[in-house]
């Protein structure tokens, strides 16, 4: 009898050593094996994440790289004359007179209609000329509008007056766009020119540009504008 | 004198349950390892993560400080791209307002034609696509032989429409009239 009681204890031993093996490898698998291997699977996922992110990054750099400064600001500098960065009323004022002079038209009057005061966003100013000169003159002119940047357009109703000494009233408008103040995300793209984009900046190259002449350089403190030229 | 053993106790063992332990111990053995194998495939697969997340993310960081160094490139790069797209819409509105005949040079140019014996175009207002003019003349004859001649003009007019028509003190007749593209 003794006997059968000691097989049927090391018959129950042996029974109970992996049951609580397996118990304890499934506990210890559910709260650390689990766990981890949620986390390898995360981390695999950040690190695909991570390498798109890089392999954009890095085609960033190469494009930024591939830029030629001194032509990026030459070009940043004729596309600032083409469409300012702010209601600029001295140098549409000169333009004008500019482009009057040029086709012996003489500037009767002159108004600005400067409108809203807001530099925010991209919008345009509205100005007035009164030209006095040949009719054929004063085609030329408005042909020349075209030609010409700072870019400007007439605009609404234009008042011919057609008698000996013919005078126009033309409303012109002229364009900005204030600078981008943030860049946007790093992995963001860089805004490159579409082909449509470098011809129309090309046509540009070859518009009218009325010099206004040197204007002295002024010392800057505080926070440099990274977009200034 | 002759000693013996008797190793048969006269029990013949149970060979099963001699076994079932052995049994369990390999099945335990066989478990234990595969668990330590897993263990370890994925603590090193986790180090192994890490270690490359590690990596790229030092990475990540030195080419985000490589492109601060060419923010200004970029800022002109994103200065001019505003710029140019603004530019290109300006001018494909010019281009539609060319094509379409209805820019004021050309517009100013429909008006010459009207330099007609005995009519005298005074003034006019020109929008796109419209124009009012006004003017004199002597003879109200001369007038329709005016109206005449517009219509064989190379412009494409779908309304000539008279608007006023009067006579002055000092027998001029004075008109205005409105064509629409």
């Amino acid at each position: 009898m003794a006997k059968n009681d000691n097989n049927f204890g090391s018959s129950f031993v042996t029974r109970l050593i992996p049951f609580f093996l397996g118990v304890v490898l499934v506990a210890g698998g559910w709260y650390f094996l689990v766990p981890e291997a949620k986390e390898v699977l995360e981390t695999r996922d950040s690190i695909k994440r991570d390498n798109q992110r890089l392999e954009k990054l890095k085609s960033k750099v190469n494009d930024l790289e591939g830029l030629n400064e001194y032509e990026l600001t030459k070009r940043a500098q004729l596309s600032l004359k083409a469409i300012s960065s702010e209601k600029n009323f001295i140098e549409i004022l000169l333009s004008l007179n500019k482009l009057a002079i040029s086709n012996s038209l003489t500037v009767e009057d002159f108004q600005v209609l400067p409108g809203q005061l807001s530099f925010n966003s991209k919008g345009s100013l509205t100005s007035k000329i009164k030209l006095k000169g040949s009719i054929d003159n004063l085609k030329a002119f408005l042909d020349e509008t075209g030609k010409t940047i700072p870019l400007i357009s007439p605009i609404g109703k234009i008042q011919v007056d057609w008698s000996s000494a013919p005078t126009v009233a033309v409303v012109i408008e002229s364009y900005f766009v204030p600078l981008p103040t943030v860049l946007g995300a790093l992995d963001s793209p860089v805004a490159k020119l579409t082909s449509d984009e470098e011809k129309v900046l090309k046509s540009l190259s070859d518009f009218n540009y009325f010099s206004l002449g040197e204007i002295p350089a002024t010392t800057s403190s505080g926070r440099v504008n990274p977009f200034a030229f | 004198m002759q000693f013996g053993i008797n190793l048969l106790s006269g029990e013949k063992p149970d060979l099963n349950k001699a076994k079932l332990p052995r049994k369990i111990k390999i099945g335990i053995g066989v478990v234990l390892g595969i668990y330590i194998i897993v263990v370890i495939a994925l603590y090193s697969v986790s180090y192994y993560f890490s270690s490359s997340e590690k990596k790229i993310k030092d990475e990540i960081g030195q080419v985000e400080a490589k492109i601060k160094t060419l923010e200004k490139r970029e800022g002109l790069e994103l200065a001019l791209k505003q710029r140019i797209e603004e530019a290109s819409r300006i001018l494909k509105e010019r281009d539609s307002v060319k094509q379409a005949k209805s820019d004021y040079s050309e517009m100013i140019s429909q008006i010459q034609v009207f330099a007609w014996p005995g009519v005298s175009v005074r003034g006019a207002e020109i929008e796109r696509g419209k124009i009012l003019i006004n003017g004199t003349f002597d003879n109200y004859l001369v007038l329709l032989d005016f109206f005449d001649s517009l219509d064989r003009s190379q412009f494409d007019w779908s309304l000539i429409n008279l608007e006023t028509l009067g006579r002055s003190a000092d027998g001029t007749y004075r008109f205005s009239f409105v064509l629409r593209q």
